[in-house]
Order: C-alpha cells, then sequence, then structure tokens
C-alpha cells in the first residue's frame, strides 16, 4: 500500500516536472556473488526509460531530467528490486545493485496453456521444472527426469532398454480401459502420444516420446487439477504436460550465444539374476525326476500323467553326460557394459525484434542389452520476428531421427531369455561351431535377427501474433506434427529354417498429426485493482494414421517381406526396387478434435483471484448424440500474505489460500469404437459373407472426472521456507472400458461408460535453505503425495471383465486400479511337502482353482515422493535426489515359472529353500516336473507367493560438478565452463527380492498400462550409469 | 465494446464451425471395413449375413465342440499336450479354458447374427417369400446353438425333476444387457417351441442350408435327449423320410464330397480351400505324419470292445494300432484322416440309431428299429450275419444299437450326452468312475459370463 502511494506520487511529480532530459543514470547490475549480472530489465518508473544490462552487468540510462526516481531491477530467477536515486541536473546517477536470487519464483511467469501467467496469480495446481532440473541426469526419455521433483506426479522409470518410456500418473489414476498418460502438449501442440503404434511387439512398447531431446526444453509444467486442465477439456483428466522448447537466451542480448555440451558415461543393469548354473540346475531337475517317482507309487491319483521311468532326461533330449559338460551364463552373455555419448550444440541469438535459437544433438544411448541401443539425430530452429510493430511471427520446428536397434520379448531374446528358457545346460555353439538350436538360444537370435526400427519425428508450428491494441492480442498457429516408422527385421535362413535364403520385413506407418487453432486475449481494468483477463479461442485437430505396404506389380498383390533375401532392407536397398511403397492399400485410422473455449482471470489488487473456465469439446470418437462435451472450472485464490494483517509479519512472507472445482474428460481411445462396422471376409459355400465386427454403442462418451483442490501455498522467513500443502478429490464417472462382454453378447468386447473410480490424496512440498551465505549454500527439496484410489462401479461386471492382460490385475469394486486378483498361497506342507492354498472362503486347500482368487494386492503406492539436496561450496555443487515409493507391491509373475514346477526354464537360487523330507518347513515345495502334484493342471500357478511389497528409497542421481570461476573464463572468452560427475540408479533400499522394484513394462494396451505396472515378467532391471558431462557457453 | 465484439465472434465462428462443416469434419470413417450402410444395402447384403451365421455354426461344428463330448466321454484316452482339452477330460474345465470359451462365443456369436437379422432384415426391401425362409432358417440356427450349449453347459434334461436346473441364456435379442441364465426347461422349451415353427415353413429342399428335415432331424435330437421317445422316433422317422438321403456303403462319412447321408452339415471345399473340419484332423489325424503323436487316441477297452467281434469291417477302417508292444504304443483313429472334411450334424446313420432305439423305448413298430439296425449293421460287418432278428425283443435292440450307436458315432460329439441321457434314464451310475451328474461333468463358463445375476456352474470337477 505504501508502495503504491508513492509509486503514485512519483508518477504525478514526474508528469508535473519539466526540465532539459540530459541528466543519466548509469550502473552494475551483479548477482549474489558479485559477478556481473547481464540481461537485466532496468526501468526507470514514472518515465519510458529502460535498458537492459549487458554482458557486464552494465546499463546506461539517459535522456532523464533532474529529479529523484525510483529504478526498478528485473531478471529471471531474482528478487525483482526497487531503488531509488536522485538525479541533480547536469548530473550522471551512479546505481550499482546487487541482486538476491528468489526462492519463491513467483513473479515466475509459467505456461498455463495458451498463454501465461504470474505464478502468484495462478489458482490452478501447476507444477514447473525447468531445463536444469530436467537434464540433470542421463535418461532414455525426457519424462524420466520427472520422478521425485514434482509432488504427486508418479513416474514409475522404464525397463534398462534403450529408448524405453516412463509411466507417468498424474495424481493416481483416473482411467480403466482408456489412455491414462497425461496430455502432452508441445509447444501449444497436443503431440502424437501413442505406446501402441507397434502393438506390443519386442521387449518394449514403442515410446512416442524417445524422440524429443530434453536438451531442447525450456520447461515443462504439469497441469494437476481442473483448474488448470480444464482448458484441454476432453483431454485433461489425467492431467497435462506441458512442453516449453528453448528460444534465443537473453543472456546477452543482440549478440549471438554458443552453447555446447557433452556427456559420456558407462551402464550397468541395476541387478543381475541369480539363475542356477548347470551344476545346480541338474541338481534341481534330477530332484524333482526322482521325487515324481518314488511319489508316484504312493500318490499316482497327484499326477496328470505317469512320470517317466528310468534315468532323467533333460529339456532338449539332453542326457546327463551332455547336461554336465555344459555350464553357459546366459545372463552374462546377454549383457555388457553400456556406453553412452550425447552432443549437443545450439547457436542463439536474442535481439532487437528478433530471437533464434538453432540446436542440433546425436545421441548414442546404448543400454547394457547386447546390440540395444537407441540413437537420437536431431536438429531444431526456434525463433520469432516481429514483422511489425503489432505483428510477430513465431516458428518452432524439427527434425530427429530415432534409430532403434530392438531386441525380442523376453521370453525369446535378450536377458529374459537368460531368465527363463535358455538353461545352463545348454551350448551357445555346437561341436562344429554351428550355433546350438536344440533349445532356446538368445546369442543365436540375436547375432542372426536384425531388428531395427527407424523413426522419422518432426514437429513443427507457426505462430502470428497480432497485438491489435496493447489490451487486446489475437493469435492464429498451425502445427504439424509427423511421425514416421519403419520397422525392419531379418531373419536368415538358419533362423527360419526354410529354404528361403533369408525373409526380409519392413512395416511401415506414418501418423499425420494437424493441429489449427485461433485465440484472442483482451485485457480490461475495470477499476483500479480490478484487472481482467479474457481468453477466448478455437481449436481444430486431425489425426490419422496409415500403415504401409508393398505393391508388386509381378503379381499385382501387396507384402511386406521379401523371401530370398540376403539381408534386410536397410543394407539390401535394392530388394525394393521391384515394389512400390503405398499407404492406401491397409486400412488406417484416424480421429479428429474440434474444440471452442474461452477463459476469464480477474483479480482483484493482486490478492483475490478468480478464474473460470470453459472447454467445448467434439471428437469423433463418440457418434453424433454424445459428441460434444463442456469442461467448466471455478477457481480462486486468496493472497494471504498481502493482507494488512500479515503485510509485515516477521515469519510469513508468504501465504495463498486457493480451492478450484471443475470436470475435465478422457477421450483417449480407439477410434470408431461407437458405431457397427462390417466386414466381408471369407465366405461359406463360396458364397460371400457379411458380419458385424464392431458392438455398436452409439451413447459412448468422454469419461469425466470431476475435481476439487484445495491449496496452500507458504513461505516462511523471507522465502527461505517455501512450499505447498494440496488436498484433492478426483471422482470420475462414466469411466471408458473395454468390456469383456460376457460370451451370450455373442462379442468379445466393447467399450462402454461403466467405471467410476475415485482418487483422493494429499501432496505436501517443501524447500528449505538452511544456510545460505556468500561461499557455502544448502538447499533441500522434499516432497510427498499420499493417493487412494479406489474402483466403486464396473455396472454390474465381473472382475474379469476387465483384466490387465496377461498381468493377473482386475477390477475388482471397493479395490484400487492394478488390483492384484490371485489364490492366496497358505504354506507348505511339512508333511508331504505339497503346497497349501487358501481357498474362497479362506480355508485350506491343495487343489489351485482361479475360482479362489480374490483381491490381494495392488501396485499402486500409497505414497511417493523424493528428496533433493542440493549444496554450493564456492564454485562446487552437490546434490543428490532420493525417490521413494511406499505401501505399492509388486508381482514377480515370472518367479512362477522360476521357482514353481520344474520344467524347461531355469530357476533362481531361491529354490534352494525347498522342501526335501517330511518335516521340512520350507518357502518352497517339493520339486516336481507335474503341475498335479501342486493341485494344478498347467504350471502357469499364480498366487500371492509371488507378490512382495515394493517399498524402496533409491538414490536416482548423483551429481557433483565444478564451474571455472568467472575470471578465469572470461580471460578466455567464454561465459560458462562447467563439469560435472553424474551417477544414477547409484543403489536401492528395499526388500523386494527380484531385480527391481520399480517396473514399468512392455504392455498389451492402454488397459493393461494402465492396471499394470510395477508387474515385472522378464522384464530386465534399471541401468546404473556413470558419466562425465561438459557445459561450455560462449 | 471489445469484450462484446470478441463474443460475437466467437458465437459466429462457432456457428459457422459447428454446423455442417463440423459435423463432417468430425466424422473420421473407418478404413478398410463397413458402416451399416454400406454393408447392408440390398437383398443379397441380407443372404450374405444370413450366410455368415451358416459360416460360424460350421465354425462350432469343425471338431472343437465335439471334442468336448468325446473327452467327457469314455471312448479316448488323456489328451496328450492340450492343458485345457486336460481339463475337459479330467472334469475338471475352469473358468480360464479359452478352448471352451471359444466354442461358447462362436455359438453366440451365430445367435446374435441371427437376432440381428431378426430384427434388422426390413433395413432393405426383401422378396415377402424369401425373407419369410431368410428368418426361419437363422432362426433354426439359433436353436440349434442352443440345444448344443445347454446339453454342454448345464446339466442334462432330467437331472432335476422340474428341470428348474440351469441351463444357458436364452439370447433372443440383441440388446446387450446382463441377463440371468435360464432354466433347463426354459431353453428347451425355447428350442423346441423355434424348431417346430420354423418346421412348418422350411422347405423341402434347400440345398446345403436349412431345410424342414433339418429341422425334424434336430428336433428328433432334442426329444431323444429329453428321454422322450415317441416324439423322438416320430420326428427322426419325418426326417428320414422327408430328405433324399441314402445309407452310404462305406465309413468315409467325413471325406469331403462323399456322404449321401446328410441331411444338415457343415461342408468343405478343396477348390475353395475352405474346410471345416480342420479341428478333427488336428486333434486325430496320423497318417500325414512321420512319427504320428495324435493329441486324442482311443482307449484301450474301447478299442478291446470294438475288436471283440473280428468281422466287425470298422475295426480295421478307423482304428489303428502303432508302435505295438513298444512304450509308446497307441491307438489311432483314422475317422478324420482327410485334408477336407463335411461335417454331419443331422445324417441318416444317427437318425436311425436313435428312432431304432426311441423304439425300442416305446415299444413301438420294433419292425422299423430292427430294420434301422440291421442297415447299420449289415454295413459294419459286410453282411447280415449280424442282424438282428425279425423277432427280436426291445431288450435286444436296445443292446444293439447302443452298441451299434456308440462304435459308429465315435469321437463325432454323441458320446457324453447319450451317457448322461442314459444316467438320467438310470441305466448307468457312472462315466469313466465319476457319477454322471457330479459337478465336472458340465463345462464352466468363461469368467467374464459371471455377473451380478449369471451364476456359474459348481466347481470342484468330480
Amino acid at each position: 500500500m505504501k508502495q503504491l502511494y508513492s509509486a503514485v506520487t512519483l508518477l504525478l511529480f514526474s508528469v508535473l516536472t519539466t526540465q532539459l532530459s540530459a541528466q543519466s543514470i548509469t550502473g552494475v547490475v551483479t548477482d549474489e556473488y558479485n559477478e556481473p549480472l547481464p540481461g537485466v530489465a532496468v526501468v526507470v518508473r514514472g518515465t519510458d526509460k529502460s535498458d537492459v544490462t549487458d554482458f557486464n552487468g552494465m546499463y546506461e540510462i539517459n535522456g532523464l531530467e533532474a529529479g529523484s526516481y525510483v529504478v526498478n531491477f528485473d531478471v529471471l530467477g531474482y528478487i525483482e528490486k526497487q531503488q531509488g536515486v536522485d538525479v541533480a541536473a547536469g548530473g550522471a546517477a551512479t546505481l550499482n545493485v546487487k541482486m538476491e536470487p528468489s526462492s519463491n519464483e513467483l513473479d515466475e511467469v509459467i505456461i498455463v496453456g495458451y498463454g501465461v501467467q504470474r505464478k502468484k496469480e495462478v489458482t490452478g495446481s501447476i507444477v514447473s521444472l525447468d531445463s536444469r532440473q530436467l537434464t540433470d541426469m542421463p535418461t532414455p526419455s525426457f519424462e524420466t527426469a520427472i520422478q521425485g521433483k514434482a509432488p504427486g506426479v508418479q513416474v514409475v522409470t522404464g525397463s534398462g532398454i534403450a529408448g524405453s518410456g516412463s509411466v507417468v500418473r498424474v495424481r493416481g489414476i483416473a482411467s480403466i480401459s482408456a489412455g491414462g498418460d497425461p496430455l502432452y502438449v508441445v509447444d501449444g501442440i497436443p503431440i502424437t502420444q501413442d505406446y501402441f503404434l507397434k502393438g506390443n511387439s519386442g521387449a518394449m512398447n514403442n515410446n512416442p516420446l524417445a524422440s524429443l531431446n530434453p536438451e531442447d526444453i525450456e520447461s515443462v509444467e504439469i497441469l494437476k487439477d481442473a483448474s488448470a486442465t480444464a482448458i484441454y477439456g476432453s483431454r485433461g483428466s489425467n492431467g497435462v504436460i506441458l512442453i516449453t522448447t528453448k528460444r534465443g537466451a537473453n543472456t546477452r542480448p543482440g549478440e549471438m550465444n554458443f552453447e555446447f555440451s557433452t556427456r559420456v558415461g558407462v551402464g550397468q543393469p541395476t541387478a543381475m539374476p541369480n539363475m542356477l548354473n548347470s551344476e545346480q540346475y541338474i541338481q534341481m531337475y534330477e530332484e524333482a525326476w526322482f521325487n515324481d517317482q518314488a511319489l508316484y507309487l504312493t500318490n499316482p491319483e497327484l499326477f496328470s500323467t505317469p512320470p517317466p521311468t528310468g534315468e532323467p532326461v533333460f529339456p532338449g533330449g539332453i542326457s546327463l553326460a551332455e547336461a554336465r559338460e555344459v555350464n553357459t551364463d546366459w545372463a552374462d552373455e546377454m549383457t555388457r557394459m553400456s556406453v553412452n555419448q550425447q552432443y549437443d550444440f545450439a547457436v542463439g541469438q536474442n535481439g532487437k525484434g528478433y530471437n533464434y535459437r538453432v540446436g542440433l544433438t546425436y545421441d548414442n544411448n546404448q543400454s547394457y542389452l547386447t546390440q540395444n541401443n537407441y540413437q537420437r539425430l536431431g536438429a531444431r530452429v526456434n525463433g520469432d520476428i516481429n514483422i511489425t510493430d503489432k505483428i510477430k511471427l513465431g516458428i518452432t520446428s524439427s527434425v530427429f531421427q530415432g534409430l532403434n536397434n530392438r531386441v525380442d520379448e523376453g521370453w525369446s531374446g535378450g536377458l529374459g531369455a537368460a531368465m527363463s528358457t535358455a538353461l545352463p545346460i545348454y551350448p551357445i555353439y555346437n561341436d562344429d561351431g554351428t550355433y546350438f538350436s536344440g533349445g532356446n538360444n538368445p546369442v543365436r537370435l540375436r547375432d542372426l535377427k536384425d531388428w531395427q526400427q527407424r523413426e522419422i519425428r518432426s514437429i513443427n508450428s507457426a505462430m502470428l501474433t497480432y497485438n491489435v491494441t496493447d489490451k487486446l492480442f489475437l493469435t492464429a498457429s498451425g502445427s504439424y506434427d509427423f511421425m514416421q516408422l519403419v520397422e525392419d527385421i531379418y531373419e536368415p535362413q538358419e533362423l527360419i529354417g526354410t529354404t528361403h535364403a533369408g525373409v526380409a520385413k519392413r512395416f511401415p506407418l506414418q501418423v499425420r498429426n494437424w493441429n489449427v487453432n485461433a485465440t484472442a486475449t483482451y485485457l480490461y481494468q475495470a477499476a483500479e485493482g480490478h484487472n481482467f483477463t479474457f481468453l477466448a479461442g478455437t481449436e481444430f485437430q486431425e489425426r490419422r494414421q496409415v500403415n504401409g505396404n508393398y505393391f508388386n506389380p509381378v503379381d499385382s498383390s501387396y507384402t511386406n517381406e521379401v523371401t530370398d533375401a540376403q539381408g534386410p532392407f536397410f543394407t539390401n536397398p535394392e530388394l525394393l526396387d521391384q515394389l512400390e511403397l503405398d499407404y492406401t492399400n491397409l486400412p488406417g485410422s484416424g480421429n479428429t478434435f474440434a474444440s471452442f473455449f474461452g477463459r476469464v482471470n480477474y483479480s482483484i489488487k493482486d490478492k483475490y483471484l478468480f478464474q473460470a473456465v470453459v472447454r467445448a469439446d467434439a471428437s469423433s470418437n463418440f457418434g453424433p448424440e454424445n459428441r460434444w462435451g463442456v469442461f467448466p472450472s471455478l477457481g480462486t485464490g486468496w493472497v494471504m500474505s498481502d493482507e494488512p494483517f500479515l503485510y509485515d509479519n516477521e515469519v510469513i512472507s508468504f501465504m495463498k489460500l486457493k480451492m478450484s472445482y471443475g470436470i475435465s474428460g478422457n477421450a483417449a481411445i480407439p477410434n470408431n469404437q461407437w458405431r457397427a462396422t462390417y466386414g466381408q471376409n471369407g465366405n461359406y459355400f463360396g458364397q460371400p459373407i457379411t458380419y458385424q465386427l464392431i458392438r455398436e454403442n452409439p451413447t459412448l462418451k468422454w469419461e469425466e472426472s470431476q475435481i476439487f483442490d484445495a491449496a496452500l501455498e507458504y513461505g516462511f522467513l523471507d522465502d527461505r521456507i517455501t512450499g505447498e500443502i494440496a488436498y484433492y478429490y478426483k471422482y470420475t464417472t462414466d469411466a471408458l472400458l473395454s468390456v469383456q462382454l460376457p460370451r451370450y453378447q455373442g462379442f468379445d468386447n466393447y467399450w462402454d461408460n461403466l467405471g467410476e473410480i475415485l482418487n483422493t490424496g494429499v501432496e505436501f512440498s517443501i524447500t528449505a535453505r538452511p544456510v545460505v551465505t556468500n561461499t557455502f549454500s544448502w538447499k533441500v527439496d522434499f516432497n510427498i503425495a499420499y493417493n487412494y484410489n479406489e474402483i466403486t462401479s464396473i455396472g454390474g461386471y465381473s472382475e474379469d471383465a476387465v483384466s490387465g492382460g496377461t498381468n493377473d490385475t482386475r477390477v475388482v469394486v471397493g479395490s484400487p486400479v492394478g488390483t492384484n486378483f490371485l489364490v492366496r498361497w497358505s504354506h507348505v506342507d511339512p508333511a508331504t511337502g505339497r503346497p497349501v492354498y487358501l481357498d474362497i472362503n479362506g480355508n485350506e486347500t491343495m487343489t489351485w482353482t482361479p475360482d479362489d482368487r480374490v483381491a490381494v494386492g495392488k501396485v499402486l503406492p500409497d505414497a511417493i515422493g523424493g528428496i533433493t539436496n542440493s549444496f554450493t561450496w564456492n564454485n562446487w555443487d552437490l546434490s543428490f535426489l532420493f525417490v521413494y515409493s511406499l505401501g505399492g507391491q509388486v508381482y514377480d509373475s515370472s518367479s512362477k515359472r522360476q521357482l514353481g514346477v520344474v520344467t524347461d526354464w531355469n530357476m533362481r537360487t531361491e529354490i534352494f529353500d525347498r522342501w526335501t523330507q517330511p518335516g521340512d518347513e520350507a518357502t518352497y515345495p517339493r520339486l516336481t516336473r507335474d503341475p498335479g502334484v501342486y493341485g494344478s493342471n498347467t504350471p502357469w500357478i499364480n498366487t500371492d507367493l509371488w507378490l512382495h511389497d515394493a517399498d524402496y528409497l533409491r538414490l536416482r542421481n548423483f551429481t557433483i560438478g565444478y564451474n571455472l570461476p568467472k575470471s578465469t573464463i572470461d580471460s578466455w572468452g567464454i561465459d560458462r565452463f562447467r563439469v560435472s560427475f553424474i551417477a544414477t540408479n547409484v543403489f536401492v533400499l528395499t526388500n523386494y527380492p527380484g531385480l527391481d522394484p520399480e517396473i514399468a513394462r512392455d504392455f498389451e494396451n492402454a488397459t493393461d498400462r494402465n492396471m499394470s505396472v510395477n508387474i515385472t515378467y522378464l522384464t530386465p532391471p534399471q541401468e546404473r550409469t556413470f558419466s562425465l558431462a561438459l557445459n561450455v557457453n560462449f | 465494446m471489445m469484450k462484446k465484439q470478441i463474443a460475437k465472434f466467437a458465437v459466429i465462428g462457432a456457428l459457422i464451425l459447428g454446423g455442417t462443416a463440423c459435423s463432417d469434419f468430425l466424422d473420421v470413417k473407418p478404413e478398410g471395413v463397413l458402416l451399416e450402410g454400406e454393408a447392408i444395402s440390398n437383398q443379397q447384403d441380407i443372404e450374405n449375413v444370413l450366410n455368415s451365421i451358416y459360416d460360424v455354426t460350421a465354425n462350432v461344428y469343425n471338431g472343437r465342440m465335439q471334442a468336448f463330448s468325446t473327452a467327457l466321454g469314455d471312448n479316448i484316452n488323456r489328451p496328450r499336450t492340450s492343458t485345457f482339452l486336460q481339463e475337459v477330460y479330467g472334469r475338471q474345465t475352469n473358468i480360464f479354458n479359452s478352448d471352451v470359451s471359444a466354442v461358447y462365443l462362436d455359438a453366440y456369436r451365430a445367435v446374435y447374427r441371427a437376432n440381428w437379422l431378426l430384427e434388422n432384415i426390413d433395413l432393405v426391401d426383401v422378396e415377402a417369400n424369401r425373407r419369410q425362409e431368410i428368418l426361419d432358417e437363422a432362426r433354426f440356427l439359433r436353436a440349434l446353438m442352443h440345444f448344443e450349449m445347454v446339453r454342454y453347459f448345464g446339466q442334462p434334461f432330467g437331472f432335476s425333476s422340474d428341470n428348474s436346473h440351469l441351463g444357458v441364456v436364452n439370447k433372443t435379442a440383441t440388446i446387450r444387457e446382463l441377463v440371468p441364465r435360464n432354466t433347463v426347461n426354459e431353453v428347451y422349451n425355447f428350442v423346441i417351441s423355434e424348431l417346430e415353427a420354423v418346421a412348418q415353413r422350411l422347405p423341402e429342399s434347400n440345398g446345403i442350408y436349412a431345410t424342414k428335415a433339418a429341422a425334424h432331424g434336430v428336433l428328433a435330437d432334442v426329444y431323444f435327449q429329453m428321454n422322450q421317445f415317441s416324439s423322438a422316433a416320430a420326428y427322426a422317422d419325418s426326417a428320414i423320410s422327408g430328405s433324399t438321403t441314402t445309407l452310404m456303403p462305406g465309413f468315409n462319412r467325413y471325406e469331403a464330397g462323399m456322404n449321401t447321408e446328410i441331411v444338415f452339415g457343415g461342408y468343405s471345399f478343396a477348390s475353395l480351400n475352405d474346410n471345416r473340419g480342420g479341428s478333427f484332423a488336428g486333434f486325430f489325424r496320423w497318417d500325414n505324419q512321420p512319427n504320428p503323436n495324435p493329441e486324442l487316441t482311443i482307449d484301450a477297452n474301447t478299442y478291446a470292445l470294438v475288436t471283440s467281434n473280428p468281422d466287425d469291417i470298422r475295426d480295421s477302417v478307423w482304428f489303428s494300432v502303432l508302435n505295438q508292444g513298444n512304450p509308446n504304443e497307441m491307438i489311432v483313429y483314422s475317422k478324420f484322416n482327410y485334408d477336407f472334411m463335411d461335417v454331419p450334424i443331422v445324417h441318416l446313420t444317427k437318425l436311425k440309431l436313435t428312432r431304432a432305439e426311441a423304439l425300442a423305448m416305446t415299444g413301438s413298430d420294433l419292425g422299423t428299429a430292427i430294420q434301422d439296425v440291421n442297415d447299420i449293421r449289415e454295413r459294419a460287418y459286410g453282411s447280415n450275419a449280424y442282424n438282428l432278428a425279425p423277432t427280436a425283443t426291445s431288450t435286444e435292440i436296445l443292446d444293439a444299437v447302443r452298441y451299434e450307436r456308440r462304435i459308429e458315432l465315435m469321437c463325432e460329439g454323441d458320446r457324453i450326452h447319450e451317457l448322461k441321457r442314459l444316467g438320467v434314464l438310470g441305466e448307468i451310475q457312472t462315466i469313466r468312475g465319476a457319477d454322471w451328474d457330479c459337478p465336472g461333468q458340465v463345462l464352466q463358463f468363461p469368467a467374464v459370463e459371471r455377473s451380478d445375476v449369471f451364476v456359474l456352474n459348481e466347481e470342484g470337477g468330480c
């Protein structure tokens, strides 16, 4: 209030005084280390005079009249500062200023979707991360770096496979069959983010985010509540992640800035499987063999088939003598120390009326799996130019190539084979030097099969901004997100075992994603301190996926393969000479969105904040009856610390209470599920047939989440301590389910709005700076988010109506999304060594039947979070990030084979704790080769014996860095020279007995992805890396 | 002022874009498939839908469904490798048996398509007589599927005195709703009323498609299964007299194009590479492999029964012993050793066996019964040496016809239904060592059938 008063006085004063304008103010602006600070906006209040500090932190303002002035200094990341100065007539005043880094970043401007807002004025729940936080460690995909840094955002890091993506969940999971990932928006474009373009092929789903270069990203904003996400309407209910790429930097205005960074590192698996060696396997196998022969004499009724007599015959028909001669360590054969390298170079300039940044990147990310790597090569050009005073054109354009040398699914290739059917008694080579092929030989597969996927990704946009007046801005933008995936597979004769020389296959696929939008923004001041911002806009998006194959003019047929090929298409392009690529023959798919939206922000004296948002969306994924949906939200905020009763409080430096309520939706389902389609493939008795393919549901509509959010933002002790406490309640209705229909309906499945899901939770974050001196500082970031998830309805269907694929998760009313639905294991009967299960009523039984399944676990954790400690000491810095997860479980699905019926699977050393004689109290039952002995007719015995608590604390990132002193590098003409050592996944504390307590595996479909994180099936563990990085700016 | 203008622009924009242009933009046609208007535009399209019901019905009968009867019965050994069939054999099918689930789904696919036709035939103009025929054929197939499913998924007719025990869902409309199972009584009533209704109108001859005789033939099976013998005999009789079939001299009943006995069945064509008996071959065929190892082999006791009469030609035609004297000795079955097979569903041999047994049970017209048995026997033994005497008693006829039925229809899908029927009559107590009416004698429904209103079958096997 006082400030306002003095500002008004000054304003009046400067208007009334009329003197010669010959006076000036000059000075140097420095940072907290007394180093010159460039790019600071220096504004003399009450005048139109301003300047920006140069590389040496200097500014100069001329043409002032004599008098007293207040000068305002402002730059991102520092507390805005005002300082008074008297300028005598004919004199030149000097005003040197030292800026303090801002800790609460309240005055920072953040991206909110179709615009920006000052953080202080935001009523929604938004987490903002800057580029530094996203590139502080090497990750296979940028979203992995969010883990532990954004409260309420669960990132389940992908496996150690190159280029693998993470599963990101914002405030729990509000979807079952519709895509549960947040909406990713890059520079305003909702990008193609389909994880199932290639279905479930290979050891990891295709990661649509892998081609984004983390070094290109300026900031990431994660919108969490309805106040923030409603502007994205039908696509916001699982959160929105806004990615803004870098533009011409402000460090040295008018000059070209160069940035170079590189990182070189090595990696290894975080854990290796403890499989049996040859001798151990032979011992277990023989024990099972003879156990069965003995048991059959007394209990033949237990056996589904009489056990063979005589001496053991090993899988593949191998004899004992042969087995003893071999001891292959397949895990060792399939892994290596990986080498990763990354190079980035960028040049940028920020001049008067224009800015640009051009970046080049090369990244070769090997994984520890042999012959698995992901190479990214790309370029980006971003820039803005003022065409006239009022019209600005902004361009973002990027082209990337991702080259992915892939590995097979766990059970057939890679480390997974070593953990399953590649037995230690199998040799790699026969005596004559040829590959052994009498059993699973992953080395043979790896060496002979070529599997490469080449992705071309180009995301482009152009935006015109027209400042009609200083209160009215119009924008129009168009964008095109193009993705081309070409998958090449080659299998030579030896692998396919035919008379052909080899089969080369190629599967081209394109996704073309258009988006146009236009907005109008109008600033309106109704009265002093009553400010309105109006936004109205419209947006159209069209996405089409087309699949290619090749026309062969010789026989007028279409094909994706050439038999009798000597190599893959990428090395033998002549194979394609006679073929014509065609994108029209195979069925494709597409969808469209049309939207109108508006937003009103009303702020009273910067203290009382109101926001109303409404978006109307239409999606082609729904029928005419339910095509349009309306998604409103209301948010309010109260900056209590600006009230008189807190204004001068010594302890409380900032306090804001905010609350919002609104509705967001989700429309991420396969296209055209709402209407009946018909097929005509086949015939009967030579006559054509016509039959329905999709069971129509004309009432299909989006799922809707009603979200209530209340939060308190706080700052204590001059913002030495800041943070936020938030509570949310999110209730999803009409959840989209791909229901397995009762078969009497005559269809397998169809889509319907059936489910209701509750997510509610609290989030707490705190940033404290216990020590801040000129030479030493310590900063702690801590966050924890607790989420409660429950399915409250699935419309009367059974638990099996929606399943997490083969992962044995089911939808159970009263339990969370991703409930492990399993038969309960009781114990091993000491008398007989046979397993004892619990039936559905909790009574002991020796028969395993899926009818006894109950909800026994959940893959969603209760609480997640992260702790970052950062220290600086002179030019050194050190930081480490711990991430943790509490209350979730892991289902180790493959252990039912690794520790179950003795088959052609290798086993783990835990099997030594088995029953061998009456009276034994053992974890695992007597060894057998017949599932009948375990009361089952299948060796796939899913029980909660394989379900483990998955609490963990992981040292995710450890970084130590050194910045060469300013004085030294100045003499070299360099702005920044930093070297650092980075270690990731250094260690993990957990009671989970398997490889990695954090699992994002290859999923079958969106339902599986929503329900079955943290279920492992031969999933490779994450990678531990050690890297050296160099950053040079000049 | 400015605010008003913005609002005006927004409204105009919304009207323009939200109108016709927008609805086109938002109507994204699926590729590679047809929409309803494109798929169903004339009478031929309706014929195509009917044809697709025959298509999926033939798939139900391609050997998969019949294997369940064979596996539950007493003629074969435990299936060699298929855990799903082993479950059926072990009378322990569970909710995840995808072989069972697949057949059940296909049966109800046929039902859905029939219901769709009944509800939508008037989408296009169909010539009036043909319209009625199409609907009757669809209803025939729908009833047939219900009859098959209730026999596999419910305890047999007669298991409870009023047949109030649960059967399958009578599905008579495409409406999507969760419904409870109908009682066995309700299912049989539905099947009979449908078949009797359409039998009155179905044509005498209709190519390979449903005829009056076909409906009568199925009704004979239905009433026979219900142990209602006079109706069974009457319908078998009219099916025989109403069709132009003749008894085959040989035993290649399944060889495509060779069977002259078929009143109704599935047909395969080598020329179209269209095979409707593939699963029979998959389970039994052994003659096309260097080291035969078929999934299903004949039980030694069954084989001993067949070989008990050295003059039985069927022994050498249908049975072979491989690896004799070795540990891997097996008795294999040759009935399905063909690349392409026709699958008789209603056929003369079975009709005669049914008529003979039904007549013997009622004690009337024993002459016809004896003649039926002797027709079968003369073919089986190559002479009249084993013919029943014209004076044979009902008991003698029954002994003869039940023996011949077992051997003639072996592995064709009849056996478990026959045994259960005899169980209801009290003539047998057990089937392969387990009570004829123990829970495991019926197949378990797929997991997804269960709902608040749909109760699954009892678990626990036998």
